[in-house]
């Protein structure tokens, strides 16, 4: 998955979640994917994972120091085929949001460009 | 013997037979019944001397111990009326009873004869004792069973004044005060709502000489109240002689406990399910064969009347539960316990489900508990094997679900693969297409994306809802992520 580079992965230990783990794995395999994939640019790819608890509500997170995104093209982010970066964009990120959804939680993004971008991503009431 | 009940049964002459009769001498008369009696049960003679002394031999005063010879004297020298007199008779057969009957005759105010009627009353009165004796007994038994009887002769024009004669067990019935001498008496141990109507039932059976039935209630000196019910009847011996109320008096209350004890010591008795009553200090004072069986299959010991559960030799660490149980409910704490005592025996494994539902006397205190076994061991026994296929049916479940998964996991990693190496391609030649934008078949290039581009859009959708409907699991997302 890392294409034979070398990635910090900075994992905080993560709660246990009551949710459906082949659609939790499909997330997971592709926000990987897509930070492993915009951190080639990077001299020192990083990726953070960790998790945040706000009103009981378990707010899952991974963040890259990979070339970010416009944050004006965030809406059409989860699109199939969307390139909001600078190479071309599969259906990974639409797939993650289709399993988010479908466990009725909801998947968000932040980036300043050059920076790296950071996802996060609830359960909702399968957690 | 009572002359009472002698006249029941001689009331009338026409017994009497002739083989005595027209012998002029009582002697010979006596002696002449002495020697006929096997064949004649009374004689009748006449003698017409004035002297007596001359009719009566000493052969007869030996037989009859000169009991007949003073009487005979009397009857002859002072009054009419007639004169009855047992007299015991030996004779060579045995000893017999004779009943005479003297009377003088008078003609005018000269006295002509004496009439003796003699009856053989040997075989009657031996029937009439034994009669008398079982008569007695059924007394005895009738009170002890809650029956009593009483009799009344009606003389008095007012009914409460008569006096009531009660069987001798009757203080049973009434307790320790006294007996009742007439019927006001009576009246006043019944409940004030039942006096009018008793007496009025009495009142119309003696009108119309009708057998009457009635309840009523009476008050114990001991302040219970009685259930009775009242069976009688008015009865005339003669048609001259005065009425006489008879009436059995029927305890309901003891006849219907009675009844009820009976009924339920045989249903107990015979119940397929194992019941014991035990008391405060947890010993046993009652249990029906099916819990000797129950007791010796779960605990190994067989239970003994009035021995405490504690001190039969079971294993106090296997009775402790059931005790423990048991001292709860006799404690009032609960009305109903359950508790299951598995048994540990080599062969089989038996489980016990005791009901113990606590006795309480009339004051509410409770006085012991009634213990209900069950035996479930079979119906543990299948709850334990639908468990155990249960566990094993979700295991090959979630295996074959995980199979599914990992399959599903497979096909859409797969279909996102060709989706990500379609759109590189699709953007390739997009790339090109922009490159050479002039070109005429750049421009059918581009056309024939815009007609893909759907398309291809389409299969991603498929793909993303192929993930299809969302399980719940616990997930342990450290080592998922880990993994990944």
């Amino acid at each position: 998955m890392t294409e034979g580079r070398s990635i910090e992965l900075d994992l905080e230990p993560l709660p246990d979640a009551l949710a459906d783990p082949a659609l939790v794995k499909q997330i997971w395999q592709c926000l990987l994917s897509n930070a492993i994939k915009f951190t080639r640019s990077a001299a020192a790819p990083r990726i953070r994972v960790w998790s945040s608890t706000e009103d009981g509500v378990t707010i899952w997170s991974i963040a890259d120091n990979g070339s970010g995104f416009d944050p004006a093209k965030t809406d059409a982010l989860f699109g199939a085929f969307v390139r909001p970066r600078q190479k071309p964009q599969g259906v990974g990120l639409s797939i993650a949001w289709r399993a988010v959804t479908q466990m009725n939680g909801w998947l968000w993004c932040e980036s300043t460009p050059g920076q790296g971008a950071t996802f996060h991503f609830t359960l909702g009431s399968q957690e | 013997m009572s002359a009472e009940l002698l006249q029941l049964n001689f009331t009338a002459e026409d017994e009497v037979t002739a083989s005595a009769v027209m012998h002029s001498s009582v002697g010979v008369a006596i002696s002449s019944l002495a020697g006929s009696l096997q064949y004649a049960n009374s004689v009748f003679l006449r003698f017409f001397d004035a002297d007596p002394e001359h009719y009566v031999g000493a052969d007869v005063r030996r037989m009859t111990g000169g009991c007949l010879h003073e009487d005979l004297l009397a009857a002859c020298a002072r009054d009419d009326a007639p004169r009855q007199i047992y007299v015991p008779l030996n004779t060579p057969d045995g000893p017999r009873m004779l009943l005479c009957t003297l009377k003088r005759v008078l003609h005018g105010s000269i006295p002509m004869y004496v009439s003796l009627i003699v009856y053989d009353i040997t075989e009657v009165a031996a029937e009439i004792r034994e009669r008398v004796q079982v008569f007695r007994r059924m007394l005895g038994e009738q009170g002890m069973q809650g029956v009593w009887n009483w009799t009344m002769p009606i003389s008095a024009e007012h009914l409460g004044g008569n006096p009531m004669t009660w069987m001798s067990a009757t203080e049973n019935l009434f307790g320790t005060r006294p007996v009742p001498k007439t019927f006001d008496d009576f009246l006043r141990w019944m409940m004030p709502s039942c006096r009018a109507r008793v007496v009025e039932t009495l009142e119309h059976a003696i009108r119309t000489r009708q057998p009457y039935s009635i309840e009523y209630q009476l008050m114990a000196s001991d302040g219970s109240v009685r259930h009775m019910r009242s069976c009688g009847h008015c009865i005339e011996a003669t048609p001259t002689s005065r009425p006489r109320l008879v009436a059995v008096e029927v305890e309901l209350d003891e006849r219907h406990r009675s009844r009820t004890r009976e009924r339920h010591d045989t249903l107990v008795d015979h119940l397929e399910i194992p019941v014991a009553f035990i008391d405060r200090r947890l010993r046993y004072r009652y249990f029906n064969p099916e819990y000797v069986s129950l007791a010796s299959r779960t605990w190994g010991t067989v239970p003994q009347l009035d021995q405490s559960i504690l001190s039969s030799s079971t294993d106090p660490a296997r009775i402790r539960p059931f005790a423990g149980a048991l001292q709860r409910a006799l404690e009032g704490r609960l009305s109903v316990v359950e508790s299951t005592v598995p048994g540990e025996r080599e062969e089989i494994c038996e489980w016990t489900d005791l009901h113990l539902t606590p006795i309480r006397d009339e004051t509410n205190a409770i006085k012991g508990a009634i213990v209900v076994g069950i035996d479930v061991t079979r119906i543990k026994h299948a709850e334990l094997r639908r468990q155990h296929l249960k566990a094993e049916l979700e295991q090959r479940l979630e295996r074959r679900a995980a199979n599914i998964d990992a399959a599903h996991l497979d096909l859409c990693n797969r279909v996102a693969a060709m989706c990500d190496e379609l759109a590189s391609e699709l953007a390739h030649v997009k790339a090109l297409v922009e490159t050479h934008r002039t070109d005429e078949r750049s421009q059918r290039a581009r056309e024939a994306l815009a007609r893909i581009e759907p398309q291809l859009q389409g299969l991603a959708r498929v793909a993303a809802a192929s993930l299809g409907v969302p399980k719940r699991r616990p997930i342990d997302m450290t080592r998922l992520v880990k993994s990944l």
